[in-house]
């Protein structure tokens, strides 16, 4: 125990002495695990959102589908879908998408039932009455109104339609309604221009929570020109968030894997002069092949272990206590409306072990394996050259 | 002083690079006696085989054929792990170059033997310390080795091969890179070595050591075997 | 042994703190934090939401988990994917039957 923290003494004041060189290379790793970690604590912490928080959306959404492409629904078809048994509630949805030019910026109109209810997520109620809206804090912000306040949409027709906005969604749920302008149902229709009797899409309640993909083929059977999506699907899409096949991860990780076979590549084709010639004096007083070679696994845990810790935390720190400032320009894309992400904390051990592993075992071998074979000579041969 | 053989090698042969069209025999048939407490010198020109037969008999490195007796034992077959133990233990290797670690401090440099034991760090200290003050390094502990005089450098060198208190001591050319003065103060400081009882094997073609009062035995070499022995 | 044990010190301190995180976000189960997932699921039922209000660059990156596979391709017929966030999210494939 005493020899080894001796020799982790002498692994730290090795590299004390190139200290530039070695604060480099730290810097340099932790910000590459820093960005991986982000990105994985990022998509665990979504993706435990989305089931948490998504457990409360519909069962199951019928579209219609025409040449493959979204079309409106029959709202006729909520009374066919309701025979089947099993299905509860069936509520013909109206929501649509609105560009504001002044802004450049998209908003999501969503219809609702007209009853006045207050949230706890909204300052103020739901709209009851026509000329009233709901809207997002993000919109509230762009467009620079409040709760009594007003809000000017062009509708279909090009006619500016005022709104009284009677609530406005607490910054807490702004992961939800950020860009969300609520109005009544009839009013959706009318500023849409909805043809009578379509739907933008069915929302269905299923009793039996087991049976969502049978009574989704259900649906598909009776209605053939539609697309039922079940909530285990919606769940699932935040699953994807950089999934490895997607091209932002991509293409971070072929940066992380180039710039580690980099590393790797220039500790890995040999030992430098000075390296070997210490190794020949350290054998020559005294010091064993186990000795070296231990020696040379501590000067590479130091490093690698200080790197992925730091970069873990500083990852961590970075998605739930600065709300992933860093990364969110790189999601935003080219959102004009885009919210701030108030994740709950999330650590995955697994995701830990998983990038420690990866991260630290091949930065030990790239150190230890060069110095193997001097290691392994005998102390005459090394210093002769 | 009691002499005998401390250390015995019998017919020891040394190829380096065999097989290959550079193989060197730098040691051919070599049979030596080394006594307890005295001061042994191999002489001879550049190239003779002395520096390999002091790695041999330092545990350095593994002769070809033949064998080696420290202390009664053959090391030849030791294990590495055994083989590593008897040169920390039993042998002080001063060599030509010193080799010290030139970015490393006084103190470093001689505490280098002691990392791999379970000695405790202020134990060490208090040894290197107690050397040094030997030696007339007290005040350099701090200094780089690069920083230091020639003279200065050799002494850190001894130091380092006596911090492990060895029965050998064994030095490569000691007096390669030093004035007359300085070698007549390695000679003084050899001859408290050798009243302490250690054994002394020194490898030079210098006159002024192989002259020395000190020595005991002369052994010299030439292209590989052993030409004298007086 | 000074340097291995401010090293070791420093470690164990970071080891701490990631510990201390990992409870961090198990704590989140406790009431405060219930009540908030609550509200936000109760938000999520009451009006039918389907998808986070992240992406608001296109109208189908809006709601990804309801567009359909053509919808980034939808300019021409040999058109290519070009908003950003279809480098970040991957299309999700359903098991069994037809494709989205």
């Amino acid at each position: 125990m005493i020899k080894h923290l001796k020799i982790i003494d002498y692994a730290l004041a090795s590299l004390l002495r190139r200290k530039f060189k070695s604060l480099a290379i730290i810097t340099a790793f932790t910000v590459v695990v820093t960005a991986l970690a982000s990105i994985l604590l990022f998509t665990g912490a979504l993706k435990k959102e989305a089931e948490l928080v998504l457990a409360g959306a519909p069962d199951l959404i019928v579209q219609r589908t025409a040449g493959g492409r979204h079309d409106l629904i029959p709202a006729a078809y909520a009374d066919k879908i309701r025979e089947i048994p099993g299905i509860g509630m069936v509520i013909p949805r109206y929501w649509g998408y609105y560009y504001d030019p002044l802004t450049e910026a998209n908003y999501t109109i969503l219809g609702t039932d007209g009853k006045a209810e207050r949230l706890e997520l909204l300052e103020g109620r739901l709209p009851e009455r026509d000329g009233e809206c709901a809207v997002g804090a993000g919109i509230a912000e762009m467009q620079r109104t409040v709760g009594g306040g007003e809000l000017i949409l062009v509708d279909s027709s090009n006619t500016g339609v005022l709104y009284e906005v009677v609530g406005v969604f607490r910054a807490a749920s702004s992961l939800l309604t950020n860009d969300l302008i609520v109005l009544t149902d009839n009013e959706v229709i009318r500023f849409f221009g909805l043809p009578s009797g379509k739907a933008t899409d069915i929302s269905v309640q299923v009793y039996n929570r087991e049976e969502l993909q049978t009574a989704a083929a259900k649906v598909k059977r009776m209605l053939p020109d539609t697309r039922p999506i079940t909530r285990t699907e919606l769940v699932r899409t935040y699953e994807m968030v950089f999934n490895w096949r997607s091209g932002m991860l991509l293409t971070v990780f072929s940066a992380a894997v180039i710039a580690f076979c980099i590393l790797a590549w220039d500790k890995a084709t040999g030992i430098s002069a000075d390296e070997k010639r210490e190794i020949g004096i350290l054998k020559a007083v005294g010091w064993d092949t186990s000795d070296v070679l231990a020696l040379k696994f501590w000067e590479g845990l130091i490093i690698a272990l200080t790197a992925f810790l730091l970069g873990t935390i500083a990852g961590f720190v970075h998605i739930f206590f600065f709300n992933a400032f860093l990364l969110a320009p790189v999601i935003k894309g080219w959102s004009v409306v885009f919210p701030d992400f108030h994740l709950a904390p999330h650590l995955d051990p697994y995701l830990v072990f998983t990038l420690g592993f990866l991260t630290v075992a091949p930065y030990v071998a790239s150190t230890v394996i060069p110095a193997w074979k001097t290691a392994v000579t005998d102390p005459e041969t090394i210093m002769r050259g | 002083m009691e002499t005998s053989a401390y250390i015995r090698t019998e017919n020891v042969r040394k190829v380096y690079n065999p097989g290959r069209p550079d193989e060197m025999t730098a040691l051919d048939d070599v049979s030596i006696t080394v006594d307890r407490g005295a001061v042994t010198v191999i002489k001879g020109p550049s190239g003779s085989g002395k520096t390999s037969l002091l790695s041999v008999i330092g545990c350095m490195s593994r002769p070809t054929a033949g064998r080696v007796f420290v202390d009664g034992k053959d090391v030849v077959k030791l294990p590495e792990r055994f083989l590593t133990g008897v040169r920390r233990k039993k042998f002080g290797f001063i060599f030509q170059q010193y080799h010290l670690i030139r970015n490393l401090n006084t103190l470093d440099n001689i505490l280098l033997p002691l990392y791999p034991t379970n000695m405790m760090p202020p134990e060490m200290k208090r040894r290197a310390l107690a050397v040094m003050a030997k030696l007339s390094l007290s005040g350099k502990q701090h200094s780089r080795a690069k920083n230091l005089s020639g003279g200065e450098q050799q002494r850190v060198a001894i130091a380092r091969a006596l911090i492990n208190d060895p029965a050998v001591i064994i030095a490569d050319e000691p007096t390669a890179h030093l004035d007359r003065g300085l070698a007549a103060e390695f000679m003084r400081i050899l001859a408290s070595l050798c009243g302490e009882g250690r054994t002394v094997l020194i490898a030079t073609h210098d006159p002024f050591i192989y002259g020395h009062d000190l020595v005991g035995k002369t052994i010299a070499m030439r292209d590989g075997r052993i030409e004298e022995e007086r | 042994m000074i340097k291995s044990k401010i090293f070791i010190g420093f470690t164990l301190g970071q080891i701490l703190l990631l510990t201390l995180f990992f409870l961090l976000s198990h704590a989140s189960r406790l009431p405060g934090r219930d009540d908030e997932l609550q509200a936000r699921r109760e938000l999520v039922h009451r009006l039918g939401l389907t998808d986070f209000a992240i992406w608001t660059e296109a109208r189908y990156t809006r709601h990804p988990s309801q567009t359909d596979f053509f919808s980034p391709f939808q300019d021409f017929p040999s058109s290519l994917e070009h908003f950003p966030a279809g480098s970040v999210i991957a299309p999700v494939l359903p098991s069994g039957s037809d494709r989205r």
